[in-house]
């Protein structure tokens, strides 16, 4: 298969200092001269036979099937090919691809001969990589940069030289005129951004041409100097002096020239201007705090407008003037002033985030007036505000309802920011924080709170159907039997009147009994069916404990939850389940609070028994239940608290006997009340 | 009427329907009395002497039907109605088992409480 050259041409092969290979149209190695073998570190035992592509690695600057093509159409192909030798290394080959065909025109075999251009490229890539560096290290410098050609400069002081001046520094002493012609011939190059900011006006435009513009009068001998420092071959020359701005101001600059020899020798000049004047110092940090500020401004989250307040300091002045003293009483006897104020605080910049907050599409439509903002009869948070600046206090803060630009409402953390000094320059810093979606929860939680209370009375009307013929079938028992009895009685020979008196008495007595029975359940809606679906009992607690935060906080009541890690699912209405935990809660709290115990303490508890049945348990630590009570206390009706209802435990039992469960109540050992209520675990036990 | 008239018991916890069950037995011509508890009249020692026996299921302390087992535990026959403000599935069953003659909800007729009354009544001679 392999065909090296016929013995003749063997040894020229091998001695050609370009690589050589020769390939069969696919790709199949059929020669490798010795160059090759150097080049690519593959001898050419182990060349022969293999995939040229594979062996090298090569990466072709187009797709293989065009440079296919392009051999078969003009014979010849030459790019510039990225391979790897033996080891690895990256080798840039120089490659050209000659076609050779067979007699009926079929392509037979392609040469390859390759130069290295690897150590070209790599040192190109350093290069332009040292550039790179350069050029961001010029730019980025807060030193002011240019580079400068100075042929022209050069070209003058030989002339000066055969017209025979020595002594140099004499001699530009005495031609002001030649100095500042010197300038002129000395061009600018280049300089970096820094350069534009402290001599330009915003743009390159006046500083690409001479340096004389930028040398004021009285730094002629500062030029003269570095001069004569560039032709006594000193490497550099540092002095401050005086330089002029475009717009023809001037300052104090720290003047460096750099005097790199091979720079020179080519007529070229980097020179570096460091603005030190107190004014640019000053200004500089200024700027900093400014730049931080505006960073700060923009970036933060949070709406931030600046007012322009030095009209509601006149109005403030004018009412001290006035002796007033307390502005909130002056407002109470003058709401008008309100709106003066509002029209007096005046927005002059916003930040981005002001822009989604407040519906504007452009920053202009947020300028003026603050009075846009303010939702008539909503004017607290802004009378606040001005109160608390009347009273030169720092910050105010307060939530409150803006109008956005777009039409909208919304709930904001309205914060004011104006330390006394700032406020006096009529400077007020104003912060918008969208709390829509904190205030939307809030409300979502009461929404939920009426909701769970109108399911607990639903739920209880479930129990009160039974209460109700448990508590009205007595005094309506009593009331038939009397009636009864007393039809017997005047039903006799001789009626008895006395004895139906009596039971006229008592039925009368019953009926209102019943009657009053009526009227504590009137007011109850109507029993919802329960809606049973697989819980997770854990998070059942996790959700009374939020809904019951507030109550928990208000009644200083410490609460530990103690919850089994892994807990089967209940089946159960989670309405249901939830207004029991909630009311055994509750009725712990209302027995800590009602004995005034002082320590209050509340546990609740989850567990898997040992019969495989779910458990929740709630301890107190309050007063315990009193003997007599323990076995009435799921009874309807019955309540140890003035005003209770007694309808809580009967609903938690009826609820908890609805869900095949138990419910049982106790003492703790060491004191407090144990509520315990049991469900059956997943397998039904 | 030379005989003295039969003894009906009554025991509920509820003060009114006592009293109007004790004034209905009266009306008909027995002799009623009341009690507040199944431990009151266990007490009273009319177990004994009552011909009957008209008692509320639901009490505090003992119920009707433990009452009715205690009496039968004791040897005691004396008939007994049960009425009950809640009725539940399988309480007929557990009132005859402790036997009792009729369980009776309420609110319930008068006439039929009387009827079961009487039937539970030894017939007179």
């Amino acid at each position: 298969m392999s065909e090296q050259p016929q013995s003749g041409t063997a040894q020229w092969f091998d001695l050609v200092q370009e690589s050589i290979v020769v390939r069969d149209p696919d790709g199949c190695i059929l020669a490798w001269n010795q160059t090759s073998a150097q080049l690519y570190g593959h001898a050419r035992e182990q060349a022969l036979g293999q995939n040229e592509t594979e062996l090298l690695g090569s990466q072709y600057p187009q797709p293989a099937g065009e440079i296919d093509a392009a051999l078969r159409e003009t014979g010849t192909w030459r790019g510039e090919v990225l391979r790897r030798d033996a080891t690895g290394r990256e080798l840039y080959i120089d490659l050209r691809c000659s076609l050779l065909r067979d007699a009926t025109g079929a392509p037979l075999q392609v040469v390859e001969t390759g130069r290295d251009l690897s150590e070209q490229r790599h040192t190109e890539r350093a290069l332009r990589h040292s550039e790179y560096r350069y050029r961001n290290l010029f730019q980025a410098m807060a030193a002011s940069f240019w580079e400068l050609d100075f042929s022209a400069v050069g070209a003058m002081l030989q002339r000066l030289r055969k017209a025979g001046v020595t002594d140099l520094r004499a001699h530009f002493a005495a031609n002001p005129a030649l100095v500042r012609e010197m300038m002129r011939a000395t061009r600018i190059l280049d300089v970096n951004e820094e350069t534009v900011t402290l001599f330009g006006l915003g743009d390159r435009s006046g500083l690409m041409d001479s340096v004389e513009p930028f040398w004021a009068e009285s730094s002629n001998h500062t030029y003269a100097e570095s001069v004569i420092a560039a032709v006594t071959g000193q490497p550099h020359y540092v002095s401050e002096t005086r330089l002029r701005r475009i717009d023809g101001s001037e300052f104090d600059g720290l003047f460096t020239a750099c005097f790199a020899p091979e720079a020179v020798g080519r007529g070229k000049l980097l020179i570096g201007v460091i603005d030190i004047s107190e004014r640019k110092q000053a200004y500089a940090e200024l700027e900093r705090s400014e730049s931080r500020y505006r960073n700060l401004f923009q970036a933060m989250a949070v709406s931030f407008l600046q007012l322009e307040s030095s009209g509601l300091n006149r109005l403030f002045e004018e009412l001290r003037a006035q002796g007033v003293t307390d502005l909130h009483a002056y407002i109470d006897q003058h709401p008008e002033f309100l709106k003066k104020a509002m029209d007096a605080s005046i927005v002059i910049d916003v930040n981005e985030r002001s822009l989604k907050l407040l519906g504007a599409k452009d920053r202009s439509e947020l300028l003026g007036p603050v009075t846009q903002f303010w939702i008539p009869g909503q004017y607290e948070a802004f009378r606040g505000s001005i109160e608390a600046g009347f009273r030169r206090e720092a910050g105010f803060q307060a939530e409150t309802r803006k109008r956005t630009v777009d039409g909208r409402e919304i709930d904001v953390l309205f914060f004011v920011t104006a330390p006394p000094d700032m406020r006096d320059r009529g400077i007020v810093l104003v912060g918008n924080i969208d709390i829509s979606e904190q205030v939307a929860a809030r409300s979502a939680l009461r929404q939920m709170q009426a909701e769970l209370a109108h399911a607990g009375r639903v739920t209880m009307l479930g129990e009160l159907t039974a209460s109700i013929a448990h508590e009205v079938n007595q005094p309506l028992a009593a009331i038939t039997t009397n009636g009864e009895a007393g039809l017997r009685w005047l039903g006799r020979a001789v009626p008895d009147v006395d004895e139906a008196r009596t039971l006229m008495q008592r039925i009368i007595a019953d009926a209102r009994r019943a009657a009053e029975i009526i009227s504590r359940i009137r007011a109850m809606s109507l029993r919802r069916a329960p809606e049973p679906a697989p819980l997770a009992l854990n998070a059942l607690v996790q959700e009374a404990v939020q809904f019951l935060q507030h109550e928990l906080q208000a009644q200083h009541a410490q609460l530990r939850l103690r919850l089994a890690p892994v807990l089967p699912v209940v089946q159960g209405d989670r309405v249901q389940l939830q207004q029991v935990i909630v009311n055994l809660v509750v009725n712990a709290l209302q027995a800590m609070a009602h004995a005034g115990s002082p320590q209050r303490e509340l546990q609740i508890e989850t567990r898997l028994n040992a019969d495989g049945e779910i458990e929740l348990v709630v301890l107190d630590s309050g007063p315990g239940i009193p003997e007599e009570h323990q076995g009435r206390l799921f009874e309807s009706f019955f309540s140890t608290k003035p005003n209770g209802m007694g309808l809580g435990l009967p609903v938690c039992r009826s609820i908890i006997e609805a869900h095949s469960g138990r419910i049982s109540a106790g003492n703790r050992e060491g004191g407090g009340a144990r509520f315990a209520m049991v469900l059956p675990g997943p397998d039904g036990a | 009427m030379s005989q003295a008239a039969p003894l009906i018991s009554i025991v509920d916890d509820d003060e009114s329907l006592k009293l109007a069950l004790v004034g209905l037995v009266r009306s008909f011509g027995y002799e009623g009395r009341g009690h507040a508890s199944a431990e009151d009249f266990l007490a009273s020692g009319d177990a004994g002497q009552c011909a009957c026996l008209v008692t509320d299921l639901h009490m505090p302390g003992l119920g009707g039907i433990e009452l009715l087992q205690r009496l039968r535990a004791d040897g005691n026959a004396v008939p007994a109605v049960l009425i009950t403000a809640r009725m539940q599935p399988g309480l007929e069953q557990r009132a005859r088992d402790a036997g009792a003659r009729c369980l009776l909800p309420k609110p319930f007729d008068p006439q039929t409480l009387m009827h079961c009354i009487e039937q539970a009544l030894p017939p007179v001679g």
